[in-house]
């Protein structure tokens, strides 16, 4: 590098679009997001089950394959709609886990370092910050919810007879609308609970806390009440029932359908004003 | 010079407090002092015309753009440099400023190309692939200034910059200032409540008291001003130097310590007075320009404005 003579020029050319400054951020924050090897560790080991779907799939229509092992007759595992959505189970799991490093270190450390003020100072607006931020997480649980089960489902779609793509189209949908839900859900209140305690650590104990408080409290009410509706409190119960609804799985969560998207989306709305509330420029003192 | 910060009655209410009332004044200087003291709402103008806030009444424009309505063209056409600290964690000095140009508008690469210049402008070229977390105050102070350069802004806004700086670290801030100020393409926001910054690089001035503007100033005019009042000592001759000085056309006043104040007119100097004092048989033992103007605009807005 040279040395440069100082300059203090204005930048004349056209300025980039608004899509591309929103894009600034998750490439930025991307290499961030890996920069610790538990998260590295953790979406590679998030591709051990779709990997083994796949596989599995594979070997149900190549029988020859498994000549001289004990599924020398066929693998007894039917790949319907439950398979896919016990599928989407597994994958929340690691999803959750990826959240718990990821989440809470895209926005506390903007807060506790003051740079809102540098982002917000600039043509992007908060909308767009979280957008940007957001698409870090989306990104990163897409690669292992939508992305690898469509894949085995493309897979057993390219495999199997014209009438099983007849019967499952549904699942294709169903597999979208479910992870769409939980990365929205997942990214939106590990931001929010981020940006509500400013503390990476904190933020990943609160994350644990709140899948487990609103539980036994809900657990507690429908023990005095008498009543099932106590588990819409409890977020893995209403994410089971989605999931039930969606692929049939057999979950018994006791709850409505509705009241169990109205739980998660309930959530992810609150997560979205405490987002508005406390991602500002400045706080102002009242 | 064409004005390029309007104020026509702005208010700005934060919570239950009116932080800024009915500030109305049009500045046109290349170098805007604001000055006043703590809380007397420096910040929240600056913060209320990067949008941040939303003014309760009135209105404002800046670079010919309404803070309100074309905030986002505002947010383009400003850096900002924050009072307090402020960095990205967990990347380079290099690639915060890029990143910050970026989402200022700048294409990638001419965004990497301005962050290195605008590191190496700022003294920081050498540490500029070290991570911000590790500089100290004074680098820190400078790596905000260079994120505000880096997009080249018209406008730049420096909240307190000299903030938390060593006497060496503040002159380079200051000289880093002034650099911006003379290369004429930026106009300088200069917010701060050292009488001594806003005086070393700025032309004109707006001092706030509890929210209200106590004056508005070109400090380039008194300068200007100033250069005509001269302090003078003058020793021996007939006694009638100030008769003689008089003639030169100017307004001659008895001062302390037998010193005269004068009122020079256009087209005399020093060169002049000099002049009339070797005629005059007289030695001139003081003769000085009057100084601490802005010190004294300043105790005159804060006993009498607000």
């Amino acid at each position: 590098m040279t040395v440069r003579t100082r300059r203090f020029r204005p930048f004349e050319g056209t300025p980039t679009s608004t899509l591309t400054r929103l894009l600034v951020l998750p490439r930025y924050a991307w290499k961030e997001a890996f920069a610790g090897k538990l998260v590295t560790g953790a979406f590679t080991s998030a591709f051990l089950v779709p990997a083994g779907a796949l596989v599995l799939v594979w070997l149900k229509h190549n029988i020859a394959a498994l000549v001289n092992t004990p599924f020398a007759g066929g693998i007894p595992l039917p790949i319907d709609a439950q398979f896919f959505g016990w599928l989407l189970v597994a994958q929340s799991y690691f999803a959750f886990a990826l959240t718990l490093f990821v989440g809470p270190s895209l926005v506390s450390p903007d807060l506790v370092n003051g740079a809102l003020p540098l982002y917000f100072s600039r043509p992007i607006s908060r909308w767009q910050y979280v957008l940007g931020k957001l698409l870090v997480l989306a990104a990163l649980l897409s690669a292992i919810t939508w992305v690898p089960l469509l894949l085995v489902f493309v897979l057993q779609a390219s495999l199997a007879e014209s009438a099983w793509i007849a019967g499952h189209a549904g699942i294709a949908a169903s597999i979208l609308l479910g992870s769409l839900l939980l990365v929205v859900f997942l990214s939106l209140v590990s931001m929010a609970v981020s940006a509500w305690v400013r503390n990476r650590a904190v933020a990943r104990g609160l994350l644990i806390g709140l899948g487990v408080v609103p539980a036994v409290f809900g657990q507690a009410l429908n023990e005095m009440l008498d009543v099932e509706w106590g588990g819409v409190l409890n977020v893995g119960l209403a994410w089971g029932r989605v999931l039930e609804g969606l692929f049939g799985i057999p979950v018994r969560a006791g709850i409505p359908l509705g009241g169990a998207w109205a739980s998660l989306l309930t959530a992810t709305v609150l997560a979205l004003l405490l987002l508005r509330r406390k991602l500002k420029a400045f706080e102002v003192v009242r | 010079m064409t004005a390029f910060l309007e104020l026509d009655g702005l208010s700005v209410r934060l919570g239950r407090r009116d932080v800024l009332r009915d500030l109305t004044g049009t500045l046109a200087g290349r170098a805007i002092g604001l000055l006043g003291p703590n809380g007397a709402g420096k910040t929240t103008l600056l913060h209320t015309l990067l949008g941040f806030f939303r003014p309760s009444s009135g209105a404002a424009r800046l670079a010919g753009f309404d803070v309100v309505r074309e905030s986002r063209e505002v947010r383009r056409a400003v850096g900002y440099m924050p009072e307090n600290d402020a960095f990205v964690a967990g990347i380079s000095g290099v690639r915060t400023v890029a990143m910050f140009a970026e989402l200022s508008g700048l294409p990638r690469a001419e965004a990497l190309e301005r962050a290195h210049e605008a590191l190496f402008s700022v003294g920081l070229g050498e540490v500029r692939y070290r991570n911000l977390e590790t500089y100290s105050l004074g680098m820190k102070q400078l790596a905000k200034l260079a994120q505000a350069i880096a997009h080249g802004p018209r406008v730049l806004f420096l909240d307190e910059p000299t903030n938390g700086l060593d006497p060496p670290a503040r002159q380079r801030m200051i000289r880093l200032i002034k650099e911006i100020r003379e290369a004429g393409e930026i106009r300088v926001v200069l917010s701060s409540h050292l009488l001594r910054d806003v005086e070393e690089c700025c032309d004109e001035v707006l001092i706030l008291k509890d929210g209200r503007i106590a004056a508005l100033c070109d400090l380039e005019a008194e300068r200007r001003a100033n250069r005509r009042l001269v302090e003078l000592e003058a020793v021996g001759g007939n006694g009638d130097f100030a008769g003689a000085l008089a003639g030169l056309g100017c307004a001659v006043a008895p001062g302390i310590r037998r010193r005269l104040k004068v009122v020079l007119p256009d087209g005399v100097g020093p060169r002049e007075l000099y002049r009339l004092a070797g005629e005059s048989g007289v030695q001139l033992r003081h003769l000085a320009y009057q100084r601490d103007s802005l010190e004294e605009i300043f105790q005159r807005a804060m006993e009498n404005g607000g």
